[in-house]
């Protein structure tokens, strides 16, 4: 398999350079009678449905062989990034929102602004703030694939016990601190909402719901006090001991608290459904609302992209793959494949369909309220830096200010957007 | 003119056969040497060489994301020196330095132990006390993070039935560096103890008996008689543990970093897991190469320190 493919590599080699001087790619690509690229992607449980995507695109253009390179979440990008540097990495692979601009902007992807108005495709069909995440510079160089936002995942087991009604709009962030001292039972271990330290989950929906910011240009949100309130709603609940602290959820996560009935709430992903949705107990007793308001509505979307490889042998193909994969077609693949929200209007049916139980709608119905996922440059320098100093404030000592850890990381984070190129 | 050709022809030969037998056997001994070490000079080149003078090489670049360095002198160790992080996971390494080095006199007793005469199944007590070495530090490190765990671990059950009330130890910016230390000197205690057995055995009875004759209790000898014809044994452990506690990854990294936020990550960070943060998570490898620079130089200062000071407590026969 490698050395085929490393055969194949080297075969396009001179190819790719014929096509460089003679500019007629298409030509010489058709010329040599069929394009074969790969794509790389992370998650295992998408597989199947990629490859019904694959077999479609196939059925139309049958001179392109796409085959699937798998890589874990844990060392995509490391090995992504190797093998651009050295050569060799996967001709269209998925991006996320966070690794976009850095690997936009030091000319490892190929622009598709151009192909894309001379084919009038203006991608309106996708959410526009998670098309934006995909441009730089006025350039877009990604098509979102799929999305995701936040939802309230309920335990109605709890609910009915505590007999507390079940969350709908109404619900204000007021509603969900009284209704988490109904849910506290010590002997149990029990708590009313997960308030884990992480930043898709808890922060950034918080944040924003409380028209705080995260960063913007060369400046980090975290010093703003609207920020720093949004963060506060979650150390407030675990201060007053209404929620478990961050030494809680670094042992066991907020999710596997939510799923072992330990949680009543949990702020969650679309993909977290597919877990909950698999046991059939947990399946009985979950279903999924609309995060409750704080100042504002507000919530975070972001969604995974399939960008082009810039050094890619075969531009054309690689294009006409990505194309076909922002079209209606695939979204309905994807979305009853039931593993993601596809991110085309209008094919979040199968989805729907594939939960029939949980109100999946909450994630659709909350799209107009949502902000894009911050990011920047090195996204990842300063994101790594968020749990560190943010934590001292989650561990539940009321002493430890969260102004304090939110302002010391907005300077941090500062010297960090400063240095960016 | 027989004689003149054959008187120099026999000559010749035995003269230069003297000369040249010697340099051509001592040439091909040399060679045969040189093959056999071959394998393991090639790869200690190419794994171990060459990574370390590239490394080197690299501290002093800036290093672009895909590839194109350029030269930036010492910028990167003078950002390494600035950063906080650089100093808190100097701290926690050293500390981690010192409660590993804790292994060596329970390494010490263990074997005095189990150098008694007369017990019983010494070769299952060694194997029991072997595996966590040979076990992998990953697997241990899952299986010591499930009793670690605040909610559902083994440990606070059990300290629950004194009703004592466990934290959540590897999270506990408090507790989290010593929960760590711990497994890691339970997991290195068979490698140690197998070298102690070796060296209590070698020790020559004549001088436990004489000890004995002239009056010393079983304390006595072992201060007195044991530790000191042990004590080749112990700066060899001590040198060793010092270089393996100095890299101390796996374990941090499996039990307080692989999975959510967790309070204690910075309590707990050692240099070479800021070594990974820096180089895989934040992307900065210029920085990154500058810190494993860095930490070669401190491992290299301390076995030097330790070498310097061998000759004061170090007994050789």
């Amino acid at each position: 398999m490698r050395r085929r493919d490393f055969l194949r590599a080297a075969a396009a080699t001179p190819v790719a350079a014929l096509l460089g001087c003679s500019g007629s790619g298409d030509d010489a690509e058709r010329g040599h009678g069929r394009a074969s690229i790969s794509y790389g992607m992370w998650d295992q449980l998408q597989v199947p449905a990629m490859q019904e995507v694959i077999a479609a695109f196939r059925r139309e253009h049958p001179d392109i062989d796409v085959t699937i390179q798998l890589t874990p979440f844990s060392t995509y990008w490391t090995r992504l990034q190797t093998s651009i540097t050295g050569g060799g990495a996967a001709d269209v692979f998925w991006m996320n929102g966070p690794n976009s601009r850095r690997f936009a902007h030091y000319g490892t992807l190929l622009p598709i602004s151009d192909r894309l108005a001379a084919d009038g495709i203006d991608l309106s069909d996708h959410p526009e703030n998670l098309v934006d995440l995909y441009a730089y510079e006025g350039t877009q160089f990604g098509i979102p694939k799929d999305y995701d936002c936040i939802s309230l995942y309920y335990n109605t087991e709890l609910f009915d016990e505590a007999g507390v009604p079940y969350p709908d709009d109404t619900w204000t962030w007021e509603t969900v601190r009284d209704a988490c001292r109904e849910f506290r039972v010590h002997s149990r271990g029990q708590f009313g909402i997960s308030s884990a330290l992480d930043r898709q989950r808890n922060l950034y929906p918080a944040i924003f719901q409380n028209d705080g910011w995260v960063v913007d240009g060369r400046e980090s949100g975290f010093a703003d006090d609207h920020t720093i309130g949004g963060l506060q709603f979650w150390t407030e609940l675990i201060n007053a001991d209404l929620a478990p602290n961050a030494m809680a959820t670094a042992d066991t996560t907020g999710r596997s608290l939510f799923l072992g009935g330990k949680l009543a709430m949990y702020y969650g992903l679309p993909n977290d459904a597919v877990e909950a949705y698999d046991d059939e107990a947990i399946r009985e007793r979950t279903n999924i609302a609309v995060l409750p308001q704080g100042r504002s509505r507000g919530n975070v979307i972001h969604g995974l992209a399939n960008v082009i490889n810039a050094r890619t042998a075969f531009p054309d193909a690689a294009y006409e793959f990505v194309k076909f994969m922002a079209t209606r077609e695939v979204g309905e693949i994807q979305g009853a494949s039931g593993t993601i929200l596809p991110s085309f209007a209008g094919t979040e049916a199968g989805y729907l369909d594939s939960k029939p139980e949980f109100n999946l709608q909450a994630f659709i119905d909350q799209i107009p309220d949502c902000t894009a996922y911050p990011i920047s440059m090195d996204t990842n320098t300063w994101e790594n830096q968020q749990y560190t100093i943010l934590g001292d404030a989650w561990i539940g000592d009321p002493s430890r200010s969260v102004a304090d850890a939110s302002h010391s990381l907005a300077s941090v984070m500062n010297l960090v957007l400063e240095q960016e190129p | 003119m027989a004689a003149p050709t054959t008187t120099p022809a026999p000559v010749a030969p035995i003269e230069t056969g003297r000369r040249r037998r010697p340099i051509r056997s001592r040439m091909r001994g040399g060679m045969i040497g040189y093959l056999f070490i071959a394998p393991v000079g090639l790869g200690l080149l190419v794994l171990y060489i060459y990574p370390a003078v590239a490394t080197f090489a690299l501290s002093f670049t800036e290093w672009g994301p895909f590839g194109g360095n350029t030269f930036n002198g010492f910028t990167n160790y003078a950002a390494v020196f600035r950063n906080e992080l650089f100093w808190r996971a100097l701290g926690n390494t050293l500390l981690y330095m010192v409660i590993g080095l804790l292994v060596i006199p329970i390494a010490i007793i263990i074997a005095a132990l189990l150098n008694k005469p007369g017990l019983r199944g010494v070769g299952v007590y060694r194997t029991l006390y072997f595996i966590p070495f040979v076990t992998l530090p990953v697997a241990s490190g899952m299986v010591w993070k499930w009793l670690y765990n605040g909610d559902y671990g083994l440990i606070n059950a059990f300290l629950s039935s004194f009703g004592v009330s466990g934290t959540y130890w590897v999270a506990n910016p408090s507790t989290a560096l010593l929960a760590i230390g711990i497994v890691q000197v339970w997991s290195q205690i068979g490698y140690y103890l197998v070298i102690f057995i070796a060296g209590i055995k070698a020790i020559p009875q004549t001088y436990l008996e004489a000890a004995e004759l002239d009056g010393a209790g079983p304390i006595r000898r072992f201060f007195l008689v044991v530790i000191p014809l042990l004590s080749p044994s112990i700066f060899f452990c001590s040198v060793i543990n010092v270089i393996a506690t100095l890299q101390i990854f796996d374990l941090i990294y499996v039990m307080s970093q692989s999975s959510s936020a967790n309070p204690a990550f910075n309590s707990a960070q050692s240099i070479v897991t800021l070594f990974y943060q820096m180089a895989f998570v934040e992307n900065n490898k210029g920085n990154a190469t500058a810190l494993a620079f860095l930490l070669m130089l401190l491992i290299a200062a301390l076995t030097a320190v330790q070498f310097r000071l061998q000759k004061k407590w170090v007994f050789y026969d």
